[in-house]
């Protein structure tokens, strides 16, 4: 029966292997423009398959050295963007932006302590105030693949402007809607724009920190920038604007649907059940970033929407 | 062990026949037989009840058959003639189940259940009385019902038990030498009644029903409609709606979240308003949420769903809590009322910081009473709030048509609440 026990351990051993020791992203850079590379993430949830790879990272190989756009889920993918980019340039890695506040754009900091992290002021703070829980969420959300990950928190403010760095002109623009302090930048050598999540494409946009009247502004004013390669935050990467128009028809149609839905009297849990156009449900992971959505913003309507109402207390 | 390479090959493979068979066994949830749970409950002379166990019916090769399952809890260990025997207490008569001592098939019908008597024999004894006699029997005779069976009490001698039966008779009991009981035996009915299976399947739903519905039977009913979100995006915060419009003539609705360390979310007399209540809750954890709705008949109506949740709802503090001027604007009122086909719907939120009293320092503190009131003074429906809705509650209800409602209620330190909502706008802002 030796052999049996054999095959009985093989197979646990087979069953269970992807549980032990680092887990792999099989992170692929690609070259969207001279020395421009972006690490496309899939356009779903944070999922223990996934490993919170939902995120697009980038990174510009300069004269100078590289400079790295966000820093993934976890520290593994810190690491392994690091790997990444070694395979592909030996000039040292000079500096890496956060572009804003989410964890899927952050909690790969470790990864890259020994350098400046930059972000800005807004940024900073939040990270400090909301990253621990943020990390703790993501352990439920993706499990092992969160292993020995802890919150760097950015060393350095990014002042709006333009930075030069071994031949590259980095216009740093500072945006507020999608989170509080949003971080654009526009290689102006290349023209290619990294949006970070003020442009989502073909996935819907999530919300939990949105401020949707000032993101539709910012969105107007990035769609003005000249840009010749756009990088969203989530979803492909194309020479359009497309997802600029896609993101803001998204953001029009839930913030109107939200209101019609509050000033008809509709309670939350019913709101919960609208139904969508099919240019809006085509989006990937509609459903449940609709439902998170309802959760974050309707409250606010509502309470503008019941305030309107004539009450009389003593 | 042979040494051969093809005995080992031989091993090998059936190693490996295992192993598929292992994987779908586990993958399958092992062998399927349809099974329905029943309850076992003991009825005295003032028709009061207690759960005496569980039987699970079965189809087997040889028909239907089943297994019993004693709720430990309801009996007590005594040693009476020699023997163990677990007694049902009593202050004037213990009532101990007496195991069926010989060969019994356990195999039923509707028009045969003598085994299913036979493992419900008891003896009784008054608890002055030296061991215990056969002849003190009790026997059960059942009959089917619409839901179970239940059985009527009967006394006999028992004293046949004594020796085995002869060889093959199933049946040694005799049938014609059960009487009339006496009146002073208080257990006079065993009723088995099928359980219906929950759909949510959730651990605590017995105990839900034991606690909160008193133990009534209730049916799972599509018309009790319960919406909530999948996932508890903000476990403060879970917006649901409890509709049972579809019911007609509904007496009471109780809510409740299973996994919530405090069960009862609210209650509501709906009076004249529509069976329907909006409002928002904290969650502890992914748990069941459910609504029992009770129709004027008194049958209990089961509605609900579960909520994912990353938790910490009812042990976070409140928001307001946190902030220092809570106080000023506690008990503020903002409202509507929209004018609908056949009803005008109320939402309204009250400032309030709702406390659980789960987290250290900060006791509870919550709205818990809400009336609402028509123009001449006549009560339109009646909410009763518990600890988990959530702050500054935001409530929907659908009333009779009017173009006034007042809302007047308390919290639980008594602090009151009162508001009268208006149909219209704020003339400022029309």
């Amino acid at each position: 029966m030796i052999q049996l026990r054999t095959v009985v351990v093989l197979i646990l051993a087979l069953v269970f292997m992807p549980a032990w020791g680092a887990k792999d992203y099989r992170l692929k850079p690609v070259e969207i423009a001279p020395g421009t590379y972006v690490l496309l993430g899939e356009k779903a949830h944070f999922n223990f398959r996934n490993g919170g790879n939902i995120v697009n990272t980038g990174f510009i190989v300069t004269d100078a050295g590289v400079v790295v756009i966000d820093s993934g889920p976890s520290r593994f993918y810190g690491e392994q963007l690091r790997q990444a980019i070694g395979k592909i340039t030996e000039k040292p890695i000079l500096k890496l932006f956060n572009t804003h506040l989410h964890p899927d754009h952050i909690l790969g900091n470790q990864a890259f302590e020994d350098i400046p992290i930059a972000a800005l002021a807004g940024t900073i703070d939040a990270i400090r105030d909301q990253g621990e829980s943020f990390n703790d969420n993501m352990y439920r959300l993706v499990g092992p693949w969160m292993a020995g990950t802890r919150v760097v928190v950015p060393t350095e403010t990014v002042q709006p402007g333009v930075l030069e760095i071994g031949g590259h002109r980095l216009q740093l623009i500072e945006m507020h809607g999608h989170s509080h302090a949003d971080l654009v930048i526009l290689d102006q050598t290349t023209g290619v724009l990294f949006a970070a999540d003020v442009v989502f494409h073909g996935r819907t946009p999530t919300t939990p920190h949105a401020d949707v009247a000032r993101w539709l502004k910012a969105l107007n004013k990035l769609s003005k920038l000249d840009f010749k390669i756009l990088v969203p935050g989530h979803g492909d990467v194309v020479a359009d604007a497309r997802p600029v128009v896609q993101t803001q028809d998204y953001l029009q149609w839930l913030m109107s649907s939200l209101i019609v839905a509050a000033e008809q009297g509709m309670t939350m849990a019913e709101v919960l059940q609208l139904d969508a156009p099919p240019s809006i449900t085509q989006l990937a992971v509609f459903p449940e970033e609709y439902q998170r959505s309802v959760v974050h913003l309707f409250p606010e309507i509502e309470a503008k929407v019941l305030g309107r109402g004539r009450v009389v207390q003593e | 062990m042979g040494g051969s390479a093809s005995e080992i090959n031989r091993q090998a493979w059936r190693g490996w026949f295992v192993i598929v068979l292992l994987t779908l066994a586990l993958q399958t949830g092992a062998v399927e037989t349809i099974e329905d749970r029943y309850r076992i409950i003991g009825e005295n002379q003032h028709q009061e009840s207690i759960v005496l166990g569980s039987l699970t019916m079965f189809d087997s090769e040889k028909g239907r058959s089943y297994r019993i399952e004693w709720d430990e809890e309801q009996f007590d260990n005594h040693f009476l003639s020699m023997r163990p025997f677990k007694c049902l207490p009593h202050p004037v008569q213990l009532i101990c189940h007496l195991p069926y001592p010989y060969q019994i098939q356990r195999r039923i019908s509707d028009q045969d259940l003598t085994d299913l008597e036979y493992d419900l024999l008891f003896l009784h004894k008054t608890p002055e009385e030296y061991g215990i006699n056969a002849w003190n029997g009790l026997y059960f005779k059942f009959r089917p019902t619409e839901n179970g069976f239940v059985g009527e009490l009967r006394e006999t001698d028992l004293n046949v038990l004594q020796a085995p039966p002869e060889e093959g008779d199933l049946r040694p009991i005799n049938a014609n030498a059960l009487y009339e009981p006496s009146d002073k035996h208080w257990l006079r009915r065993i009723i088995i009644e099928k359980v219906e299976p929950d759909p949510l399947n959730s651990s605590m739903w017995e105990d839900m029903r034991l606690t909160l519905l008193d133990g009534a039977q209730v049916v799972f009913d599509d018309r009790v409609r319960v919406l909530a979100p999948d996932d508890a995006e903000d476990s403060m915060n879970v917006p649901v709606l409890v509709d049972a419009s579809a019911l007609g003539d509904v007496s009471r609705i109780l809510v409740f979240a299973e996994l919530n360390p405090i069960h009862k979310v609210l209650e509501m007399e709906p009076l004249h308003a529509k069976p329907l209540v909006g409002f928002r809750i904290k969650v502890q954890q992914a748990t069941p949420i459910r609504a029992a709705v009770q129709t004027q008949d008194g049958q209990w109506h089961v509605g609900g769903r579960i909520v994912e949740a990353a938790g910490g709802g009812c042990t976070l503090p409140s928001l307001g809590s946190e902030n220092s001027d809570w106080a000023s604007r506690m008990g503020e009122v903002i409202g509507r009322l929209w004018s609908n086909q056949d009803s005008t719907r109320l939402r309204l939120r009250i400032m309030h910081p709702m406390d659980t009293g789960l987290v250290p320092g900060i006791p509870a503190f919550y709205v818990n009473r809400l009336e609402f009131l028509d123009p001449t003074g006549e009560t339109l429906t009646r909410l009763f709030l518990h600890e988990p809705v959530s702050e500054n509650p935001v409530i929907t209800l659908d009333l009779p048509k009017g173009d006034s409602v007042t809302v007047v209620g308390t919290d639980n330190n008594g602090n009151p609440v009162e508001a009268r909502i208006m149909a219209g706008l704020k003339e400022a802002e029309i």
